[in-house]
């Protein structure tokens, strides 16, 4: 009999009270995955996000564009170590972008022109960088 | 050389990597006019400027040195002993060998080979490892571990993370007692990096920094260097460009030879040697373009496009099937050449491509790994890294003309020469034998393609 009850109770839990509640809510996924994972860093993956990220999966770390990366020069170790950090880390996780938002809006992209020829594996480096730019811009403050 | 929208040459080389320089080179040397078009840097930019050209058979982890026997007794052997391997392919011309090295020599500066009489130089590592090579560039190879004997100071960088003094020499040591060899390492750790994040400087930043203040570094080496030091080893951080300045310098100053050891990750030396077969192809005469070039058709010369250098796009689809390209919409220029020398290398520069299966992307010719045809790659690597691993030594089969062959064996076209990594049987990272085989082979391709280019009456995509 007990069993009849529980079984009772699940379907009126998804049937009745789960769709009434998230009618009643009025948000869609989209907030409430900001409300659970925002505070983390962490942002929907879009179909074009995922192009890209499968476009920086590509990078083999060989670290030869951080050779011909124009924007090495131009800013504090410990801001910018190369274009291949691009790839390598701030297209791994969104969790890093707040941290990298100073070396994304001073990052040159024509400049990263000669760093991209040279690479092996074909990344797409002038278009990563718009990328992430627009990226970090979409991960809530820490 | 795109005249009228059309690309024309008489041999056309694909692939920049030091098996493309010296096919073009040496098509070059023969008369012939040159193209090479390359996509972007490959695995020569990457190398350690050590020129590999075949192991001593009888070298093991405990006797790393073997019997010492001569290059041209360890090329036989490699031969001799691996049917599939490029030097059995091209049995017939080994007679040929030393001519290709002395022609690499003589056409690229900074290239130096050992003596095909002598045996393999033993090379120190940044690591504090031994490589042992036939060949390196000009300021490694009179730093032979083997050769010299007195007291040699290692030089680092004093609290830079990568370059530590003290503890190379301490490897250096007891990599070379295992090797048999009794050598005195001394510690020299300059002060020439001094600013506050110089500690994560990255080789071929240093190597800038040393390029504007020569003197700088010269003068910091001076100060930490002890008496006793009879010769200088430096680490592979010289110069962007030519080394020769600095160890000019350090040699008029402190009186003691020097040469630098062999680079690891991030390798200036990799990228001096690159910058050395561009200098070589423009002082040549062969015209470097940047770009790619596919077939239309699978395995149709007369097909062939060229398209300007563009950074692969974002997929439009993650997964396509097997061996499936993703799709080039822009059209091609067609490409007219009465020779083609593919020198593409393997994996890392895209000569090969994996795709569920491998294929070679340029003109879609079989991949043969323990036969022909489109591979699968299930299985192709063993669990450890010093096995042997069929999915490194797959590759572009051909005959003893180096012109690729079909499933059945036939020659897929006269007029198309293969050389360098692309060729099937040998493994370039395990083998040891990976340069050898890109400048005795892309020797050989360029000569024939010369030839073929002289003999032919039409060029290709005019129809055969």
């Amino acid at each position: 009999m007990s069993r009849f009850w529980g079984n009772l109770y699940l379907a009126y839990r998804a049937l009745a009270a789960r769709p009434l509640k998230r009618l009643l809510r009025g948000e869609g996924g989209i907030e409430r995955f900001y409300e659970n994972y925002g505070p983390e860093g962490l942002i929907p993956t879009t179909a074009q996000d995922r192009a890209m990220l499968t476009a920086a999966g590509r990078c083999i770390a060989c670290g030869l564009c951080d050779a011909f990366d124009g924007n090495l020069s131009r800013m504090d170790r410990s801001v910018y170590d190369g274009a291949s950090l691009l790839p390598r880390q701030w297209a791994r996780t969104s969790v890093d972008l707040p941290h990298a938002r100073r070396a994304l809006s001073r990052l040159r992209p024509a400049e990263l022109e000669e760093a991209q020829y040279v690479c092996p594996t074909g990344v797409p480096l002038v278009e990563l960088a718009h990328w992430l730019s627009q990226r970090a811009r979409r991960v809530p403050a820490p | 050389m795109v005249v009228e929208g059309e690309f024309r040459t008489e041999v056309l080389v694909i692939g920049g990597g030091i098996a493309g320089a010296v096919a073009a080179l040496a098509a070059r040397r023969r008369g012939a006019e040159v193209v090479l078009v390359r996509r972007a840097l490959g695995a020569t930019a990457l190398s350690s400027g050590a020129l590999d050209v075949a192991p001593d058979p009888l070298a093991t982890p405990r006797r790393p040195r073997g019997q010492e026997l001569s290059l041209e007794a360890c090329v036989h052997h490699l031969a001799a002993s691996r049917p599939d391997h490029p030097y059995a392919i091209l049995y017939d011309e080994l007679g040929r060998f030393p001519e290709a090295l002395a022609f690499a020599e003589d056409a690229i500066d900074g290239v130096r080979f050992a003596s095909p009489t002598e045996a393999n130089r033993c090379l120190p590592t940044p690591v504090g490892t031994l490589k042992f090579s036939g060949g390196a560039l000009h300021s490694i190879i009179d730093g032979d571990l083997a050769r010299v004997e007195s007291q040699i100071g290692v030089v680092g960088f004093r609290d830079h993370l990568e370059y530590d003094a003290e503890l190379w020499a301490r490897l250096l040591t007891d990599a070379c007692a295992a090797a048999g060899l009794v050598r005195s390492f001394v510690p020299v750790a300059c002060d020439f990096l001094s600013r506050r994040d110089d500690v994560l400087l990255q080789p071929f930043e240093i190597a800038a920094r040393i390029d504007d203040d020569p003197a700088g570094f010269v003068a910091s080496v001076r100060r930490a260097l002890s008496p006793n030091v009879k010769r200088l080893l430096l680490p592979p951080v010289l110069s962007r460009g030519d080394p020769e300045v600095v160890l000019r310098q350090l040699e008029d100053a402190l009186y003691v030879p020097a040469s630098e050891s062999l680079a690891t990750r991030q390798s200036v030396l990799g990228q001096r040697l690159q910058r050395y077969l561009d200098e070589a192809l423009e002082r040549e005469g062969v015209a470097v373009v940047r770009g790619e070039i596919r077939a239309r058709d699978d395995r149709d010369l007369d097909t062939l496009e060229y398209r300007p250098a563009r950074p692969l796009p974002p997929p439009a689809r993650l997964f396509l099937p097997n061996g499936q390209e993703p799709e080039k919409n822009e059209p091609g220029t067609p490409v007219r050449a009465r020779a083609v020398v593919l020198a593409t290398g393997k994996y890392l520069a895209g000569g090969l491509a994996k795709n569920g299966c491998l294929y070679e992307p340029t003109l879609r010719l079989p991949v043969a790994v323990s036969g022909p045809g489109c591979a699968s790659t299930f299985r192709l690597t063993a669990h450890e890294v010093v096995e042997e691993q069929a999915f490194f030594r797959a590759g572009v089969r051909v005959d003893g003309g180096l012109r690729p062959l079909d499933e059945g064996g036939a020659i897929v076209d006269e007029r198309l020469l293969a050389c360098g990594d692309v060729l099937a049987g040998h493994d370039p990272a395990r083998d040891g034998s990976a340069m050898g085989v890109a400048v005795f082979s892309g020797y050989i391709a360029g000569r024939r393609a010369a030839v073929v280019a002289a003999q032919g009456t039409s060029f290709a995509g005019e129809g055969g």
